[in-house]
């Protein structure tokens, strides 16, 4: 009998997390854990999600020599695996450029492990899964004009979210269910993400407000 | 101790300020008057009267009475300040009393009516009116009414006038009793009011002052729970030791210290709201201001706004216990909004009233510089504080 349980490789500097991990995340199946990208790609592990730390440092604690943030996702991708980042990272622009690098979704290591599973669960299931920053960023780059091409009815669950409503606030202000606010959810955060790939990094800088070159510096 | 006495002084200086006592010195100084020229008007026509009486040493017996009780009438009243408590009372009241018969018993007929030398009548009025600042008013109508009847019974029988005379002259002893038990009344009663207006106005002073005293202290207070509670984690103590230090220089302009030099940086959403979320990197915030950070904001408006942002963080703090708190900022161009919301365990609108810190630091606070605030919240679904308000220069 198989287990119904989401596969997970997890790939973190942190020896704690590495051990913790699956304890406090009962609902995943943990297969393995690994330090840096390089010892995964070494083992060829399968699983359904590789729940990625956007900072890794080597042997040494330096960060120089290992698979870093956006590299780090694309060699994942690359390998047809899908990306969840498990980071403290909370800067807007940096988690959005993880997007554009292929990672599906971000979850926060202080969220509680119910969210995190729940992310996990979705990243599995192809869904886009993004923090709150990237909710508020959502909002910024559709507000400046962004191509996200959002209906009226996902800007208004958008703007609800950034601004932290609850579900069923926004569900009641706007007379939908909260299953229909979380679909229109869903569907904003996939346009984002699409958004962030198909676009130049020169037209994500205007939108975002930021000088010409930040975005690309780590292209 | 100058303290203590200047504080002493000033509460015997307003209880002697008071207007009921200031109404009482008040009727005390015209009784006396009134009686003062009524009892030069008798004086002036006694010797007269003594003359032309049959019982020459009644007549001047009864005079003599009549000086005695208002002499000790007008001393008690400038003494005392009051006509209430007085040894003249009921002694004034007899010999009007007797006095009316006596004019009639003593004088011959043509003297009874319309002469000093029987100065009852004048005598009556004046003790029926005096009667009316000391008695209770329908008590005191009553008395003249009597009295007037006693003095009308009196000169018909003398016979030496038209029944209309009579009643006439005897019609003005309840007259003046009822003009002058009126006055008092009135004059009473409004000195009644000024001293409760005066204490409403005290009262409602004392409410501001510590409502004020309590908008001051209420993060402060929260603040020195934090610091003194060995619980509070480590990591707090930074952000809660920089926020103790801002308050502390709030009390002192509180108190009376002169107050730092103003920021000169620029008074917008922006910098209003990195000054609130000055100290709290303890908590989960995700601030999410670019969309409103611009907007500028009149000098009380950004104070007023900036506290209560601060007060809301300081309850999440101590009662949400949230994972995250969204500090988002926006505008339309018309009107601003800053919205705090936390995922934390929220509360029963319906049941449970607002705190101090939320009813009137935040939304009393805020509508008092026209800036409106919504609060919702239910158990389980956190809490989401709302705050609009006009931008500057825009068109309404």
């Amino acid at each position: 009998m198989t287990d119904p349980r989401t596969r997970v490789v997890v790939i973190d500097d942190s020896t704690v997390i590495r051990g913790g991990f699956a304890t406090v995340h009962p609902g995943l199946e943990v297969v393995a854990t690994y330090p840096s990208v390089e010892d995964f790609e070494a083992a060829d592990v399968a699983c359904d999600v590789v729940v990625l730390d956007l900072l890794l440092r080597g042997p040494q604690g330096s960060s120089a020599t290992t698979k870093q943030g956006r590299a780090a996702i694309r060699a994942l991708r690359q390998r047809g695996l899908r990306v969840c980042l498990y980071t403290d990272e909370r800067r807007p622009i940096v988690l959005a450029l993880c997007l554009r690098a292929g990672a599906l979704g971000v979850v926060h290591k202080a969220d509680p492990p119910h969210v995190t599973m729940q992310a996990i669960e979705d990243v599995r299931s192809d869904r886009v899964v993004v923090t709150q920053s990237l909710v508020g960023l959502t909002e910024l780059l559709d507000r400046r004009g962004a191509q996200l091409d959002l209906s009226t009815r996902q800007r208004e669950v958008i703007s609800g979210r950034a601004r932290g409503r609850h579900w069923a606030d926004i569900a009641s202000t706007l007379y939908i269910t909260e299953d229909t606010a979380r679909e229109h959810y869903r569907v904003a955060c996939r346009k984002l993400r699409d958004y962030l790939q198909h676009t130049s990094p020169g037209d994500i800088e205007r939108a975002v407000g930021l000088a010409p070159g930040d975005v690309l510096d780590e292209e | 101790m100058s303290g203590v006495d200047s504080r002493s002084e000033a509460l015997s200086g307003a209880s002697s300020r008071s207007s009921a006592r200031r109404a009482e010195r008040g009727i005390a100084l015209v009784a006396p008057m009134m009686r003062a020229v009524v009892l030069a008007q008798i004086l002036l026509a006694a010797a007269s009267g003594a003359g032309v009486a049959d019982h020459r040493g009644a007549y001047l017996t009864l005079t003599v009475c009549v000086v005695a009780v208002s002499l000790l009438l007008i001393g008690q009243c400038l003494v005392t300040g009051s006509v209430r408590p007085g040894a003249w009372h009921v002694p004034d009241i007899v010999l009007a009393w007797v006095a009316v018969p006596a004019m009639n018993l003593l004088l011959p007929d043509l003297f009874v009516v319309g002469t000093w030398e029987a100065w009852a009548s004048g005598f009556a009025i004046n003790v029926a009116a005096l009667a009316a600042t000391w008695l209770p008013p329908v008590l005191a109508v009553g008395h003249g009414a009597a009295l007037g009847g006693w003095y009308l019974t009196w000169t018909l029988t003398a016979n030496t006038t038209s029944w209309e005379t009579s009643i006439s002259n005897a019609l003005t002893i309840p007259g003046y009793a009822l003009v002058v038990a009126l006055l008092a009344h009135y004059l009473r009663g409004l000195a009644v009011d000024a001293d409760q207006s005066r204490e409403d106005a005290v009262t409602a002073t004392r409410a501001l002052e510590l409502e004020r005293y309590q908008l001051t202290v209420h993060d402060a207070s929260s603040i020195l729970r934090l610091l003194s509670d060995e619980d509070t984690p480590a990591e707090v103590l930074p952000g809660l030791r920089r926020q103790a230090d801002r308050e502390a220089q709030r009390l002192r302009n509180y108190l009376g210290a002169a107050p730092p030099p103003l920021d000169s940086s620029a008074r917008t959403v922006g910098t209003m709201l990195a000054t609130a979320l000055e100290g709290f990197e303890d908590l989960p915030l995700e601030p999410a201001v670019a969309l409103g950070a611009h907007v500028e904001l009149d000098d009380a408006v950004w104070t007023a706004v900036g506290r209560a942002v601060t007060t809301v963080l300081h309850n999440v703090r101590l009662h949400a216990r949230a994972h995250q708190v969204v500090v988002h900022a926006d505008t339309d161009g018309a009107t601003w909004e800053v919205v705090v919301s936390d995922d934390g365990v929220g509360f029963d609108q319906d049941n449970q009233p607002l705190g101090f810190g939320l009813d009137t630091q935040v939304g009393q606070a805020l509508r008092d510089v026209g800036v409106a605030v919504e609060i919702r919240s239910a158990p389980g679904r956190g809490t989401s504080v709302t705050i609009t308000g006009p931008v500057e220069g825009a068109d309404a």
